[in-house]
């Protein structure tokens, strides 16, 4: 377990499920730098921008407030910088159809379906491209 | 000399050693030789009876240039080139003979070396080789054979050679008058001077064009001048001659006089022209009505016999009390006008007489005749005629006029076919006779227009008359008509025409006939079937004219007969189909109409069944009194299928449509159309309408939509649902997993007691999310929906009432504008929920630089109520959220307190009271909700 993700963005509404996933994230070790939203809208408004640090991982949930899960991706694909972003959903929906609509998104490495445990991380950092 | 005789010394020479050239001249008899210096190439020998062979009888010496008539292939030459040791070989060489024609023969050739090069060439042969299948060798031995065959065959012969006449045979000369001479000077001028200036080209091009094509032969036929002036017809076969070059030097031609076949050819298509257009002329005749009154129809007829005999005069005469008068006269000179005398009777006696008993005086020579002889002084000889041809026209067996034709100077035999032509005029004028009688004696007289209308409109009627109880006249109409020549049919009696005639048909049409006859009817017509020359029985209308004697018995009995077989299967078919259609009418419980020209001509029973309306009231519908009973959403589509199909021609199609009953209620209807056009016009004749009574399909095609509709709706929300409660029960009992798992993983009080927390605060939602899904199912499924009478009013303000505290503590200011006499059926605690929904969401996401300001406004439309709750808060992004907006747990601000359920519940509320709800909204200006209550 030496692979080290310097900056990871979970993007959820749901406090308690945000709370859990950090205690998780710290747990596992791997994670250094550890940010929270509690919807896309922000993320996305500065995610390309060349001052910002480029989050290494992303973890989105899909059913939020203002800019829900999907919007976020498709606002992502119109950006230049969306090849270097590794985003991983994170959601409670187990629709078959979520799943499809994920894979049309290059930039969507994952579906996770909650809940989360740590085999889940190990998995996800292993997908991670640095 | 000299030369020569050494090549002969040397040929003798060689024949004495070598043993073939010896046995071939000696014994072979291959007499004919020459020898050739290879070396010397100017120097030949040629052996006498060669010379003699070629013609050159008294040739004096040897030194006569032999080029000049031997000569040797280029292709022998280059054989002789490639030789390299003695050899002898056969090939065709030339010899040109006194003519100057070229003699093909067979040589066999000696080739002798010496020194290793070809030194002589020996040729041998006999006289065999000769090629004589050529005629034109005019070798001396032949001259005499053909002066001999020339001067005794019955065909003329000359020949030319390089454009010069230098043979004519006797029989040639004395077939065009001429001397040899006198051909011979005239040939020097002008070598076509005897040609026929209408057929020089053809003749001209024929020999040119033979020549060009290199034929051997050429034959044409044309008018030769003899000396003395008159033309003769010659056919001439041209032998055409061409030397090595392909220059046609000579031309043996062989003459014919062939005058007498060509006359009799030319005499044959004449006379073939002038029946054919006799032919034309009666079947023109017989099977037209000529307009006008009596007197133009015979001078229209007179004529057309001058021109169909082609003679200078044709006339009519009728036969008066003591004279004969001219009624009508055709002159080719024009003396039309002329005012001819009359003829007394007692002056022509024997003229007159020969009527008595032949059909037709025929006289070649009129000064040469018994019966002309009465006319010569009076008629012939002021009138120049030499030739007569004229034909009684008889009434009841009395002589009543004649036909004259006659032609002046040139003397002319009368043929067969013309005199039957002149016979079938006659008839004609005969027939024009009884015809306007008839026409007299008929009162009727538009029937009879109409008759004749009929008569000229169909060219194919046939005629036929009865007289005296036989047929005794048939047109070729009719021979057209029936199959039957015109020889099978006269002369039958009534009674073998009958046996023609259907057996079923035959009882009537006797029946018909005898008691018109009876009755003296004039005019009758009848229908019956004809057997055909196939045996199968043909339908035919014929229309009788019977003119009567005094005696009460007919004297003619004129058919106009017609074939009416396709119109009797027509007529047929339609009785069939007709008689099917009322039985299919009758008897259906769809009702027909027939619209003709706009209007409703016919209606089965069962159609007016249909809508209750009369039949007299259908009778007096035109197609707008139609268009105006139908539905107003369907008549636009109905006048669009109706007339595009019509301009289209389509025979059938099909449409649906609601039309007004006589109670004034709609029923639904489906027509099916069929339709008829006029194939000139193209306009409809008849649309035939089957219509039928679909206001019970219509009606469960429309229960069956609602119940389908209610279904996918239901389904949708049921797959909805399912998704919802999925989603959100997972998403609590997934977090309660995870809180669980970091419980188990811990020994730390502190954070213990931090995840104990999370596990209170997570179940706690989860059963939140099980009371609102229940409390939506409830809705949904009506357990609470008890409906009654509610004032709208009323409810407004008491849910006000119950958040006035929010309202103070947010400063928010509430406009109501609702009239207090609204009422509105639906579920007390839904209305109650509904505006407490709205107003707390209004107050909640109010605009952080203003206090909210609501307005509530009621007002009733019709038969429904419309609520409008509007705020000046933040606003919703509509493009984004519409979608979500009334979805469960949908938030849209990010707001703390936002549970996601407000909108959602509203939703499920108006809508199981069957009302719906709508949004309209601006980002930092406000929010309003219409929410329509039926």
């Amino acid at each position: 377990m030496s692979k080290k993700i310097g900056l990871t963005y979970i993007i959820d509404d749901d406090k308690i499920f945000v709370f859990v996933l950090k205690k998780l994230l710290e747990k596992n070790g791997s994670f250094e730098n550890v940010v929270e939203f509690n919807n896309g809208e922000e993320v996305i408004q500065n995610i390309c921008k060349p001052d910002q640090q480029r989050p290494n991982l992303i973890l989105l949930d899909i059913n939020m407030p203002l800019i829900d899960g999907w919007q976020f991706l498709d606002l992502l694909e119109t950006y230049s910088c969306k090849d270097k972003h590794n985003v991983f959903i994170m959601t409670s929906s187990i629709d078959i159809n979520d799943i499809k609509r994920a894979k049309n998104y290059t930039t969507v490495k994952d579906f996770i379906s909650k809940p989360i445990n740590n085999e889940k991380l190990v998995e996800i950092i292993e997908k991670v491209k640095l | 000399m000299i030369e020569s005789n050494y090549l002969k010394v040397l040929f003798y020479s060689y024949l004495k050693n070598n043993d073939k050239l010896f046995q071939s001249v000696n014994f072979l008899g291959k007499k004919y030789n020459f020898i050739w210096d290879y070396v010397n190439q100017q120097n030949a020998w040629i052996c006498d009876s060669l010379w003699k062979k070629l013609g050159f009888l008294n040739h004096e010496s040897d030194d006569l240039n032999w080029k000049n008539i031997l000569e040797f292939p280029e292709n022998v030459k280059w054989k002789l080139d490639q030789l390299s040791i003695d050899t002898v070989f056969e090939t065709l060489i030339y010899f040109k003979n006194t003519e100057g024609n070229l003699v093909e023969t067979k040589v066999e050739l000696l080739c002798l070396f010496e020194e290793d090069k070809l030194s002589k060439v020996i040729g041998y042969f006999d006289k065999d080789d000769f090629s004589i299948g050529n005629e034109s060798t005019f070798l001396l031995e032949k001259k005499d054979k053909f002066d001999f065959i020339s001067e005794n065959i019955s065909d003329g012969i000359y020949v030319v050679e390089n454009d010069k006449l230098v043979f004519a045979s006797s029989v040639y000369l004395n077939m065009i008058g001429f001397t040899l001479e006198e051909k011979l000077a005239n040939y020097e001028k002008n070598k076509f001077h005897l040609i026929h200036p209408d057929d020089l080209e053809y003749v001209r091009n024929s020999i040119y064009n033979a020549a060009e094509l290199k034929k051997s032969s050429t034959k044409y036929t044309y008018r030769c001048r003899h000396k003395d002036g008159h033309y003769i017809w010659r056919e001439d076969i041209m032998n055409i001659h061409y030397n090595e070059t392909g220059y046609p030097f000579r031309a043996v031609t062989i003459t014919r006089d062939v005058t007498k076949e060509k006359q009799e050819e030319i005499e044959e298509a004449s006379r073939l022209n002038q029946v054919k257009y006799q032919n034309e002329i009666l079947v023109n005749l017989y099977s037209n009505v000529i307009e006008g009154d009596l007197n133009k129809k015979i001078d229209y007829v007179v004529e057309l016999a001058a021109k169909g005999l082609n003679i200078d005069r044709a006339s009519f005469w009728v036969l008066k009390k003591d004279h004969l008068e001219c009624e009508s006269l055709y002159d080719s000179n024009g003396f039309m006008t002329t005012i001819v005398p009359n003829l007394n009777v007692r002056d022509i006696p024997k003229y007159l007489a020969s009527f008595s008993n032949q059909n037709a005086l025929i006289a070649d020579d009129v000064y040469d005749n018994e019966h002309t002889s009465d006319l010569i002084d009076y008629y012939l000889k002021p009138l120049q005629i030499t030739d007569l041809l004229d034909i009684p026209v008889r009434e009841n067996g009395k002589l009543f006029g004649l036909l004259c034709c006659e032609h002046r100077q040139d003397e002319r035999v009368w043929k067969e076919y013309e005199i039957t032509f002149a016979r079938a005029i006659a008839d004609y004028i005969h027939l024009i006779l009884e015809e306007d009688k008839r026409k007299k004696i008929e009162i009727d007289l538009t029937e009879n227009q109409k008759m004749f209308q009929f008569l000229s409109e169909n060219t194919s009627d046939g005629i036929v008359v009865f007289e005296g109880g036989v047929v005794s006249y048939v047109s070729l109409a009719f021979e057209k008509l029936s199959g039957y020549s015109q020889e099978f049919v006269l002369g039958k009696n009534a009674d073998q025409i009958f046996d023609f005639v259907h057996p079923d048909d035959l009882p009537r049409l006797k029946e018909t006939i005898y008691e018109s006859i009876e009755k003296k009817l004039s005019k009758i017509s009848y229908e019956y079937r004809f057997k055909g020359t196939n045996n199968e029985y043909y339908w035919r209308e014929d229309a009788a004219t019977i003119l009567y004697k005094d005696d009460g018995t007919y004297s003619k009995y004129i058919i106009l007969s017609r074939d009416i077989t396709n119109r009797k299967n027509t007529e047929q078919e339609l009785i069939e189909s007709e008689r099917q259609l009322r039985l299919i009418t009758e008897n259906t419980s769809d009702g027909v109409a027939v619209i003709e020209e706009g209007k409703l001509t016919y209606v089965s029973p069962s159609f007016l069944k249909l809508l209750g309306y009369k039949k007299e009231d259908y009778k007096v519908f035109t197609m707008q009194d139609i268009f105006a009973n139908m539905h107003p959403d369907d008549v636009e589509g109905v006048i669009k299928t109706v007339y595009g199909n019509l301009a289209q021609q389509k025979s059938e199609f099909k449409y649906e449509h609601r039309f007004k009953g006589n109670d004034g209620i709609f029923y639904w209807r489906e027509d099916s159309a069929n339709v008829i056009y006029d194939k000139e016009t193209g306009k409809y004749t008849k649309y035939i309408v089957v219509t039928r009574d679909i206001s019970k399909r219509k009606e469960e095609e429309k229960e069956r939509n609602r119940l389908h509709r209610i279904t996918e709706k239901q389904n949708e929300k049921l797959v909805n649902f399912t998704h919802i409660v999925s989603h959100d029960i997972r998403s609590h009992t997934s977090n309660l997993s995870m809180i669980l798992d970091l419980f188990e993983d811990t020994t730390n009080p502190e954070e213990q007691k931090e995840y104990f927390s999370m596990l209170k605060q997570s179940t706690n939602k989860l059963s939140d999310t099980i009371y609102y899904l229940n409390e939506t199912v409830s809705i949904q499924s009506g357990i609470k929906n008890e409906r009654s009478k509610l004032n709208l009013f009323t409810k407004i303000q008491n849910s006000i009432i119950g958040i006035n505290a929010i309202i103070k503590s947010s400063n928010a200011k509430i406009i109501k504008n609702v009239p207090k006499d609204i009422e509105i059926i639906g579920t007390q605690s839904y209305i109650e929920s509904i505006v407490f929904n709205l107003l707390t969401n209004a107050i909640k996401y109010k605009h952080p630089d203003r206090n909210p300001v609501i307005k509530i406004d009621a007002v009733r439309v019709g038969e429904e109520v419309i609520l409008t709750i509007s705020d000046n808060g933040i606003g919703i992004d509509l493009s984004k959220n519409k979608e979500k907006l009334f979805g469960m747990y949908k938030t849209f601000h990010g707001n703390e307190d936002a549970v996601g359920l407000g909108l959602f519940m509203v939703k499920n509320h108006i809508e199981s009271m069957g009302g719906r709800i709508e949004v309209e909204s601006e980002v930092n200006k406000g929010t309003s909700f219409k929410i329509y209550f039926i």
